[in-house]
């Protein structure tokens, strides 16, 4: 008996000091971001050596020479540039029509709520449930009847059925958290329920919307394969489709392949800056316990 | 609802609003999706093979399916590796969300910092780690010569079991900005205060993990490992890009299952069985659990 | 009711669902309606006018047939699908220049990444996209086959006297069910490349067997590895999955062997699949070649030869004009090439060069209008004819089928447009193709082989067989099966496609 209460206790004793790691946030910090910076290192000190030493072994983890040639290829030789104008369009729009759209019906079911409101809730969720692989040829089908191959509207729509739902649900963690109070002076001063959204929701939840927004940037900003099926112009490609320009059946161009991989990362690294603030207190007001 | 009659002056009842906002999106949707479902609902009782229509043929799909040996080791990968990612990222995640809340200095630079990689496309990321992992010139094998930790040069996507941790490895990676974010938000509205009474009550670090931190976040916890969880067990991007499902089937994802029998063996009745049974697979784990996130909302 | 009202809506959703999905659903395997009994645009071409049909692709610049121009009438411009990226493809950019130049129809080759062209290629048949007029097809005699069903067949293209110009191991390979459906952009087999001076240094003789190649391929491997690091290999193959069976079926032929027995039936049991398939295992059990190759998805091969990492290289020659010219120009110099070769010294000589060429095609989609479906055909009479052909094996360096060729391959030489050579290497940014007066080893090598490759035409259940094949290698390779074990697990996935 002694003996096993030795054993927790020394157990205890581990997790505690396991945890009390957090008391020396910078440490872990530091040494948790080397490791998640360490790719994107990698890549950027790939785009800036010839091709020779990118091969060479052991690796140079500075440049011996620095070349900007990669770029240079990259940005004039080869349509990434414009692939990174229209995954710029792409995830913007989407991220619009979602927001708009997803703020909307969490407003109505979570504010308003209905007999049922939680199932269909559930509902939402359970279009998500399908694997997205499964969806590609029917898509495809449905798409060309619409008359909607190779056009901006296809790629939107699609993302839309992915991101929609889940962006209802993470907002419907923020606006369940609403304080009612505040709707019910609005209505007894006699807002409509529509000028209440805009005027008194929607200034609170505000930052949850800009945290929905970023989600949504960025999963759009990631699609790969819906993209590459239905888009066959190189003026309508996003860079994820674009970058495939450098893997060619002979090898792939790991120089200008790295560069515009660090160009694709710089517009949603904004996006999250500009966006940044709203994020995590967005998210912080959904977790508010009542 | 207790709002007396008088004071609500709109034609529309509450309840009425709430349906009007809701159906216009959620009709849109089902529009968009019934197609997709009633597809591969009636095609997997259909023979659908190699573009040639072979009209019905019942259960035969479904009797595949379960006789497969593809079937048992695509989803044991599959659950292996979604349980192992998801964990990973969920593990990485909580504890620099928790040393995100307590760090004092530089607060904005670090969470920047946590979330950069999101920003790369998991195409992408998928082929960086394979460079990175390559045997002849990655950078992984040198960090770990650097330090004494390996005699040679280590094949990661070759050895069978350093593959799958290696496909676990690289697809934490991508979801740890995302866990990070949601997890720390979760942490920040933590007051202070709660932690202040704990000590004055003699609670170690332990005790305050379990009875305060995990209590009050575990919905946001849940959720964000539940999205991680689906999207790592039925998609096989980063595997698709660093392994292709090898070496000989190591590992062979189910979504990796379901896109061959779709692209490479254009089998489309036996792919619709697979992505229902996919569907059913990550719909009996996710729908308790969200019964359960919505009830504590409730 | 709350309930019965929700349970109806979603009933009326799914009925709808069904009405919807049904129709394409049966569309697809069902026959088109027979057109009209007028004559179709290319039917009023007078294809044997104003030569006789071999004579017009023979010409030593092609020659348009009569009445091409009111069968095209409309025709501005026609894309089609461009298999491994137009970057290093001058050939097939110098035939569109030149056909522009013909016929002032333009014509945009969209570039398809490798490992995501069935997807493509799929999803473009299924949805009838009338935007893409020709598929691009690698691997056409199986990867391919299911998507006949969407194919127009270009039966009347190739009458007798216009097969007779061409290799008949190529007519088999285009041809399934009794139709064509499919024409032949370049031919693409394999060479081995080496790097003349490490085998020099290494003290090692050019092989000529293909056992001496592996012999060759180890001192070589153990000469780097001890003179220039621990990350220098033997040989490097790039490994897409359909290349180590690409490489297996070619240690077949050095054997005189098919992979398809007399009976039609894939055999794995033969003495021959053994030493092919243990040839292989040892190369990469021995580290001879790296063992990322395993993955299937390696891609670096062809950039592990150009730094200098490799001896050798299998792989095919067109990308030595495209690739390497860009990339590594000073690799050229140093390097010599050898055909397949035969299996042991004590084999006949006429073994050497039984390899494997695989036929780069196009297949035209059924559903388009007959004015695009005329000019793809003219695109495809002029790609077949000595000036397309002469385009793809001396600019590209491809094989070819075209037999004359290779009969009056010296007087080819002096017939290349080396002025539009340089003008499309211009539009497509790379390095102007290097101007050759005389064949070297690479295209001695290519005439070799394009006379005497063997072109298997495997049934559509083949990706089933080929999965398992890499499968098993893997499992052979790091040691979980032995090679017998293996061929059998082989041999009976191929049995159940009987």
């Amino acid at each position: 008996m002694k003996r096993s209460g030795n054993v927790l206790k020394t157990i205890r004793g581990a997790l505690n000091a396991a945890i009390a790691w957090k008391r020396t946030p910078a440490i872990v910090l530091i040494v948790f971001c080397a490791f998640l910076f360490m790719p994107l290192y990698w890549t950027l000190v790939t785009s800036l050596k010839t091709t020779k030493e990118i091969f060479s072994w052991p690796p140079t983890l500075f440049p011996k020479s620095l070349t900007l040639g990669h770029y240079v290829k990259a940005l004039i030789h080869s349509p990434i540039f414009g692939n990174i104008l229209n995954s710029i369009f792409y995830s913007l729009t989407a991220t619009v029509i979602v927001v708009t759209v997803a703020a909307l019906t969490t407003y109505g079911f979570s504010v308003y709520q209905y007999r049922g409101s939680t199932k269909v809730a559930l509902v939402f969720l359970g279009t998500r449930i399908i694997p997205p692989q499964s969806l590609f040829v029917p898509f495809v089908v449905l798409f060309s009847k619409l008359g909607l191959i190779n056009t901006r509207p296809a790629v939107i729509i699609f993302q839309f059925v992915l991101v929609y739902p889940l962006s209802i649900w993470l907002l419907k963690g923020i606006f369940d958290k609403f304080p009612r109070e505040l709707v019910d002076a609005a209505r007894i001063d006699g807002a409509s329920r529509i000028f209440t959204l805009l005027k008194v929701v929607l200034p609170i939840v505000a930052p949850g919307i800009g945290a929905v927004a970023i989600i949504a940037f960025l999963w759009t900003w990631n699609a790969f394969m819906f993209p590459f099926l239905i888009l066959n112009s190189p003026q309508l490609k996003p860079i994820t489709v674009g970058i495939f320009h450098f893997v060619s059946d002979r090898g792939i161009e790991w120089g200008p392949m790295a560069a515009s991989s660090v160009l694709a990362i710089i517009p949603g690294v904004v996006f999250f800056i500009f966006a940044q603030r709203s994020i995590v207190s967005g998210l912080t007001l959904g977790a508010v316990k009542s | 609802m207790s709002q007396s009659e008088r004071m609500n002056k709109y034609k529309l009842s509450d309840s009425g609003f709430g349906i009007l906002c809701t159906v216009p999106g959620l009709a849109v949707l089902l529009a968009l999706v019934a197609y997709p479902i009633g597809y591969n609902l009636v095609l997997s009782f259909m023979s659908y093979k190699r573009l040639v229509f072979g009209g019905f043929v019942g259960f035969q799909n479904y009797g595949w399916f379960f006789r497969s040996k593809d079937f048992y080791l695509s989803w044991r990968i599959s659950a292996l590796y979604s349980l192992g990612s998801a964990g990973l990222a969920f593990l990485v995640g909580m504890i620099l969300a928790q040393a995100l809340t307590a760090v004092r200095r530089g607060r904005a630079f670090f969470r920047t910092l946590v979330v950069l990689s999101w920003a790369i496309p998991p195409v992408l990321s998928g082929l960086i780690w394979k460079w990175i992992l390559n045997k002849d010139m990655g950078l992984m094998n040198y960090v770990l010569s650097v330090f004494s930790l390996i005699d040679s040069n280590v094949a990661f996507l070759v050895n069978t079991n350093l593959a799958l941790l290696s496909g676990i490895v690289a697809t934490a990676y991508v979801y740890v900005p995302f866990m990070t974010v949601f997890i720390n938000a979760g942490l920040e509205t933590i007051p202070p205060e709660f932690y202040e009474v704990a000590e004055m009550e003699g609670a170690d670090e332990f005790h305050k993990f379990t009875f305060i931190t995990v209590p009050l976040n575990i919905k946001q916890m849940l959720f964000s490992f539940l999205v991680v969880w689906m999207f790592t067990f039925r998609t096989p991007d980063v595997f698709f890009a660093l392994t292709g499902g090898g070496p000989g089937k190591a590992t062979y994802h189910a979504g990796l299952f379901l896109v061959n029998l779709i692209y490479r063996y254009i089998d489309f009745g036996k792919a619709a069985v697979v992505s229902i049974m996919l569907t059913v697979s990550v719909g009996l784990v996710v729908t308790p659990l969200a019964f359960y996130i919505f009830r504590r909302a409730d | 009711m709350m309930i019965s009202w929700k349970k109806s809506v979603v009933c009326a959703v799914a009925v709808a669902a069904m009405a919807l999905f049904a129709l394409p659903v049966f569309a697809g395997g069902k026959q088109e309606a027979p057109a009209a009994a007028e004559l179709k645009p290319w039917e009023q071409i007078e294809w044997n006018k104003p030569k006789s049909w071999p004579e017009r692709l023979l010409a030593d610049k092609y020659i348009l047939p009569e009445g091409w121009k009111q069968a095209v009438e409309g025709v501005k411009e026609f894309s089609f699908y461009n298999i491994g990226g137009i970057e290093t493809d001058i050939a097939t950019k110098m035939n569109m220049m030149r056909f522009e130049e013909l016929t002032g129809i333009k014509i945009n080759a969209i570039p398809l990444a490798p490992r995501f062209t069935l997807p493509k290629t799929l999803s473009t048949l299924v949805a009838k996209d009338k935007a893409i007029h020709g598929i691009g097809m690698n691997n056409p005699s199986y990867n391919f086959t299911p998507i006949a069903v969407y194919l127009q067949d270009v039966d009347h293209m190739w009458p007798e006297e216009v097969t007779a110009l061409y290799n008949e191991n190529l007519i088999n390979y285009l041809a399934w069910d009794g139709h064509w459906y499919a024409m032949p952009v370049a031919a693409v087999g394999h060479l081995n490349f080496y790097r003349k001076s490490w085998f020099e240094q290494a003290g090692v003789e050019v092989p000529t067997s293909m056992l001496e190649f592996a012999e060759a391929v180890k001192k070589v491997n153990q000469w780097a590895q001890e003179n220039l690091g621990p990350d220098h290999y033997g040989i490097v193959f790039s490994v897409p999955s359909t290349e180590l069976f690409t490489r297996y079926r070619e240690l077949m032929y050095a054997q005189n062997k098919q992979v398809i027995g007399p009976d039609g039936r894939l055999d794995f049991y033969s003495k021959e699949a053994q030493n092919a398939f243990n040839w292989l295992v040892d190369m990469f059990r021995q580290g001879f070649i790296t063992e990322d190759a395993l993955n299937f998805g390696w891609m670096d091969a062809a950039n592990f030869f150009g730094v200098g990492k490799a001896g050798a290289i299998t792989d095919a020659p067109a990308m030595f004009y495209g690739f390497f010219q860009s990339q590594y120009p000073e690799v050229g110099q140093d390097m010599g090439a050898l055909t397949n070769l035969k299996w042991s010294e004590d084999d006949p000589d006429e073994w050497n060069g039984r390899s494997l060429i695989g036929a780069n095609s196009i297949g035209l989609p059924k559903y388009i209008d007959n004015n695009h479906k005329t000019a793809v055909m003219l695109w495809f009479d002029y790609l077949r004819s000595l000036e397309g052909q002469r385009n793809e094996a001396i600019v590209e360096g491809n094989a070819s089928f075209l037999l004359h060729l290779w009969e009056t391959l010296d007087a080819q030489f002096n017939m290349v447009d080396w002025n539009l050579a340089d003008a499309a290497a211009k539009e497509l940014g790379i390095n102007p193709p290097v101007r050759r007066t005389k064949a070297g080893p690479m295209i001695t090598g290519n005439a070799i082989q394009s006379e005497k490759s063997l072109l298997e035409v495997f049934r559509p259940y083949f990706p089933e067989v080929q999965d398992k094949f890499n499968e098993e290698f893997a499992n052979v390779a790091t040691g979980k099966a032995s090679t017998e074990e293996a061929l059998q697990r082989v041999q009976e996935i191929a049995d159940t496609f009987r």
